[in-house]
């Protein structure tokens, strides 16, 4: 399974983004394309969370009527088995079911661990 | 009936207000205040207009200063009132409330640092521009803080401000793999947000392309402001980054913006570089950030700080006056482009400080040097 993860927007204003291969365990993120290995147990954990969150049914654009700034908007590109499908969204606008799943990828793009970040409410 | 002062007359007197305020309940006296705040507002533009067709003996400083005082001499007393949360890290909104306004100091840096900052963009708005809170109604100002799980960011959300921890709370980080500061650490942060709030409620500037690039350089705009009056500094003395102290030492990079130099802030090997233009022959072009309001900032940004240090002296009190004007001008469309805006800001300058004052001409060449020409014939009138 290949996830491609990108954040822009914030106060910050900047575009992250991350790359996760669960069969070549490899996660490629930062403006230099950093690599380093993923562990099997991370690799694990994300493909449970891509399918708790039964991504391939998922609206393709998600927005909010919601007034505001300085949100962030995410696009989740998943690859498996042969379907792809992207999701685009504002992080306010997210469905609950992918809370867990956001959070596990933003480590992703500082090129920290995949881990649950307990206590987080989506 | 009308009741006519120097500077500006109302359909109703305003003794009869005053009689409410000593004499009238609660509610009749909330009603007036409404009422007396809602007529400020047209009192204020109608006296800018009268101002304009007035031959030029009181010199520009006072005029200013004689509206501000008009405004706030009519209005019931503008009372802050501030309301800080904490969201313990879940991210439901408001949280816990943790210090209301005249509460002392808890000890939480980032509930202090919240309920400092955002009082001094409330004392900014209405000590140089006589605006009473982000609605110029008194509404509380709310801010949550401890938002979500090393969460990088700070965000407005229509109703109220919302600071993350950045890495602080991340136990299990080490030191040397931290990125980000909590975000209450930079007075500017809480200016930029509660800026947006006013934007909202007053241009209305609609959040994406070159609208929202403005909704973005005016929040910027006022929360340097609110870093400059605080350190007492002249524009010339100021640094014009915005969010300074942001970043860990692990990061290279200064700031997340500079007004002064766009596209100069950072370049880092994890976070990436500064995107920023400074002129309109480098404007970005992009589907990310809403069409990019975060990153086309960087045009009217420049513009702001030419015009601040080419006028001279204190920022908020020549740049920033001029483009409060043109902020609530009210032929500020909410879908305004950047020279629509700059157009705006030439004609709020000719108005506080007269026609072909250096003040005008020094707004003029800022747009011209970032590459927004406003034709003279657009300012006719």
């Amino acid at each position: 399974m290949r996830v491609y993860f990108e954040r822009s927007g914030g106060f910050g204003g900047m575009r992250l983004t991350a790359e996760l291969d669960t069969d070549q365990l490899q996660a490629i993120y930062g403006a230099t394309r950093v690599q380093r290995a993923l562990s099997p147990e991370e690799a694990l954990h994300l493909e449970k969370l891509i399918g708790s969150s039964s991504f391939f049914a998922l609206l393709a654009r998600t927005s909010s009527a919601a007034r505001g700034a300085d949100r962030f908007q995410y696009v989740i590109t998943v690859e498996n088995a042969g379907k792809r499908h992207s999701v685009q969204m504002t992080d306010e606008a997210a469905p609950a079911a992918l809370g867990a799943l956001t959070s596990s990828l933003r480590n992703a793009l500082m090129g920290r661990q995949i881990v649950p970040n307990s206590g987080d409410t989506p | 009936m009308a009741g006519c002062s120097m500077y500006y007359c109302s359909a109703v007197p305003s003794f009869l207000f005053e009689n409410i305020e000593r004499n009238g309940s609660e509610a009749q006296r909330a009603r007036a205040r409404d009422a007396m705040r809602l007529s400020q507002m047209q009192r204020g533009r109608r006296f800018m207009h009268a101002m304009v067709q007035r031959p030029f003996r009181v010199h520009p400083r006072v005029r200013w200063f004689e509206f501000v005082k008009a405004r706030m001499a009519v209005a019931p007393e503008c009372e802050k009132e501030l309301r800080i949360y904490d969201a313990q890290h879940a991210q439901r909104l408001p949280g816990r409330l943790v210090r209301s306004e005249g509460d002392p100091a808890t000890g939480d840096a980032a509930v202090d640092e919240t309920y400092d900052g955002l009082g001094a963009t409330f004392d900014l708005y209405l000590e140089e521009y006589g605006r009473c809170s982000l609605d110029d109604r008194g509404m509380p100002l709310i801010g949550t803080v401890h938002y979500g799980r090393s969460y990088d960011n700070a965000f407005f959300n229509g109703q109220q401000m919302v600071f993350g921890d950045g890495d602080e709370d991340d136990q299990n980080l080490p030191a040397s793999e931290r990125l980000w500061n909590r975000f209450t650490i930079a007075i500017d942060v809480m200016g930029h947000e509660l800026t947006h709030g006013v934007v909202d409620r007053t241009a209305g500037l609609v959040y994406r392309g070159q609208s929202g690039a403005l909704n973005e350089s005016i929040a910027d705009v006022f929360g340097s402001l609110v870093k400059q009056k605080k350190l007492g500094q002249e524009a010339a003395d100021a640094d014009w980054l915005i969010g300074e102290g942001l970043f860990t030492a692990n990061v290279n990079g200064k700031a997340l913006r500079s007004m002064k130099d766009p596209g100069s802030a950072y370049d880092d090997h994890v976070l990436g570089k500064d995107p920023q233009p400074s002129h309109m022959s480098e404007y970005v072009r992009t589907m990310q950030d809403n069409g990019g309001v975060h990153i086309n900032s960087g045009i009217p940004n420049k513009a702001f700080f030419l015009a601040a240090t080419s006028v001279g002296g204190f920022a908020w009190e020549g740049a920033g006056r001029i483009w409060y004007e043109a902020l609530i001008s009210p032929t500020l469309s909410p879908r305004a482009t950047f020279r629509q805006f700059a157009r705006e800001t030439i004609m709020a300058a000719r108005d506080l400080f007269g026609p072909n004052s250096a003040e005008q001409q020094a707004v003029s060449d800022a747009w011209d040097e970032v590459g927004v020409i406003v034709a003279r014939a657009w300012l006719a009138a």
